[in-house]
């Protein structure tokens, strides 16, 4: 399974749930040297997809605040 | 020596005409004049006067003392001031039974025995048709009928006399109303004799003030309480007329009472029958308006309401949906947010704005109470509004924190960075070896350093342990 086809229909929130996953057994499990590695390596693709979620999240969220100009004021 | 001629006695030679003077005239006649300085009319002694005749320049052609004996001064001014509502008076046109009388005490002098009102109110009558066909020609009749008074009429100049009773009258209504409808009018006095002579030209002056004035009115009031119809007669004057057709305000005219009528209401935009009327349509004017002002406030308050009641909603939803960091879900209250703002900002401003032009007015010239409240209302939807930011906000920078510290936890325990720092990672058939008892004879054991990898089996194994503590 390629890296893209993993992360297809993944969302923020299933994003955060593997990644505490992830931290968890990084910490506490006896797995092996290249099962270690592949783990941190999702972990950091994992939080970059988290990292991008959320700006883009602050962008469309400013961008449609901007966009209000408001016959309140 | 000079021929004596017949001479006779002051008395005689006069008592002589004046005998001739009865015979002559021994009737008595009907005059049309013109009075003049009247004394004691109606008055419990005698009545005297001048009866003159003007010619079309206003010049004397004719001039005679007359006179109403005691016992008739009573019955003849009552007579008159019955038909017309006031005594004879200085100008007055009038038809009076006359007998030509020469007193040798007092010279000559029309007796005047009785007094034609009709002819006087005749006079008035055609004065006044006179005037409006003028009008018409100079097309003064409609021209302040043109000019329409103001929906809300707050800035007001009032033509009357100062204390007059028809001004206290006005003034009244008008405080009375400011209370009911806590409203505020703006109101300058412009005082002008509101009768006789000098009437006209200082009502004209007045008018001359209002049209200078650097300050802008809404409407001109011109008022005056009742009077007799000769009082009023001057309301018919063509100078008053021509000063109210001209006028840059509509003119509210509220002269005298109830029966009266005149050129001056016939000419001004809006005509009442008194004082208390002219101030009662202002009033209905401002009464109107706050009552439709008031229905647009109580449906924006509904709308914005409602608005605060959907984005409270909201936000409570948001709240919850956001703790469970979904950014799908997060997309999704985007959406009904921005659907919110543009309902607001979309669907209700034409109706705001629309109002809002109403709503400029009343908050400058009503009291700041309601206004105030429709300011709150916004600010309320304000506050959401920046609550909602907030929030948002707040939800990233939480989600930033938590990212960041998950990251931490990765960094760390990335094995490249204990490598980097020359230690190494041992496996053990396969497994993380995290303690030394893992340890076998004949192991497989697998070295990771920075440089490289080193596979190994254990032979000659020999562990030492911890010998424990003895307390």
């Amino acid at each position: 399974m390629s890296e893209n086809m993993k992360n297809e229909g993944l969302t923020y929130e299933k994003a955060v749930a593997e990644l505490n996953t992830l931290v968890k057994r990084v910490e506490e499990s006896d797995a092996s040297f290249e099962q270690l590695e592949k783990d941190i390596k999702r972990a950091m693709e994992l939080i970059n997809f988290c990292k991008s979620e959320l700006r883009g999240y602050k962008e469309r969220f400013d961008s449609f605040l901007k966009a209000d100009n408001a016959p309140m004021n | 020596m000079v021929q004596e001629q017949e001479t006779y006695k002051l008395i005689e030679f006069l008592s002589s005409i004046s005998g001739v003077v009865q015979s002559n005239f021994p009737d008595s006649k009907w005059v049309e004049a013109e009075i003049s300085r009247p004394s004691g009319v109606g008055g419990p002694g005698h009545c005297y006067m001048d009866l003159v005749q003007l010619d079309e320049s206003g010049n004397t052609i004719a001039q005679v003392s007359a006179h109403i004996w005691q016992y008739k001064n009573q019955q003849i001014s009552q007579k008159f001031l019955n038909a017309t509502g006031r005594f004879f008076d200085q100008g007055d046109k009038v038809r009076l039974l006359v007998k030509a009388d020469l007193s040798p005490r007092y010279g000559f002098s029309l007796n005047i025995t009785d007094i034609d009102p009709s002819f006087t109110l005749g006079e008035l009558a055609l004065k006044k048709k006179e005037t409006w066909k003028r009008l018409e020609n100079e097309g003064l009749t409609e021209l302040n009928k043109e000019l329409e008074v103001p929906i809300l009429p707050f800035t007001i100049a009032v033509i009357s006399a100062k204390g007059a009773a028809g001004y206290e009258d006005f003034m009244e209504h008008i405080n009375q109303a400011e209370k009911e409808l806590d409203c505020a009018f703006k109101i300058d006095l412009y005082e002008a004799p509101m009768q006789g002579d000098s009437a006209p030209e200082g009502i004209y002056s007045a008018f001359e003030q209002i049209n200078e004035s650097p300050r802008r009115y809404d409407v001109v009031v011109f008022i005056r309480g009742g009077g007799s119809e000769l009082d009023l007669a001057c309301f018919d004057d063509y100078l008053i007329c021509k000063a109210i057709a001209e006028c840059n305000y509509p003119v509210i005219s509220g002269i005298g009472h109830e029966r009266d009528n005149h050129l001056c209401d016939d000419v001004a935009s809006v005509r009442v029958k008194t004082p208390t009327a002219a101030a009662a349509f202002l009033i209905d004017m401002i009464a109107a308006q706050k009552a439709e002002v008031e229905d647009v406030e109580k449906a924006i308050l509904y709308i914005v309401g409602d608005k605060i009641s959907e984005a409270n909603l909201l936000l409570e939803r948001l709240f919850s949906k956001l703790s469970s960091s979904s950014v799908e879900k997060i997309n999704g209250q985007q959406l009904l947010i921005q659907e919110l703002v543009s309902r607001l900002s979309g669907r209700y401003a034409e109706k705001m704005n629309l109002q809002q032009l109403l709503l400029q007015e009343f908050v400058s010239k009503l009291s700041s109470s309601n206004s105030e409240r429709i300011i709150n209302q916004y600010n309320v939807l304000e506050k959401i509004r920046s609550s909602l930011i907030f929030a948002v906000s707040n939800r990233v920078t939480i989600g930033e924190r938590e990212l960041s510290v998950l990251e931490q936890k990765i960094i760390a325990s990335d094995p490249a960075n204990i490598l980097e720092k020359g230690y190494g990672y041992l496996d053990v058939d396969g497994s993380k070896l995290t303690n030394i008892q893992a340890l076998k004879e004949g192991s497989r054991v697998r070295l990771k350093m920075k440089d490289g990898v080193a596979e190994f089996n254990i032979e000659n194994l020999k562990l030492t342990l911890p010998t424990p503590q003895q307390n």
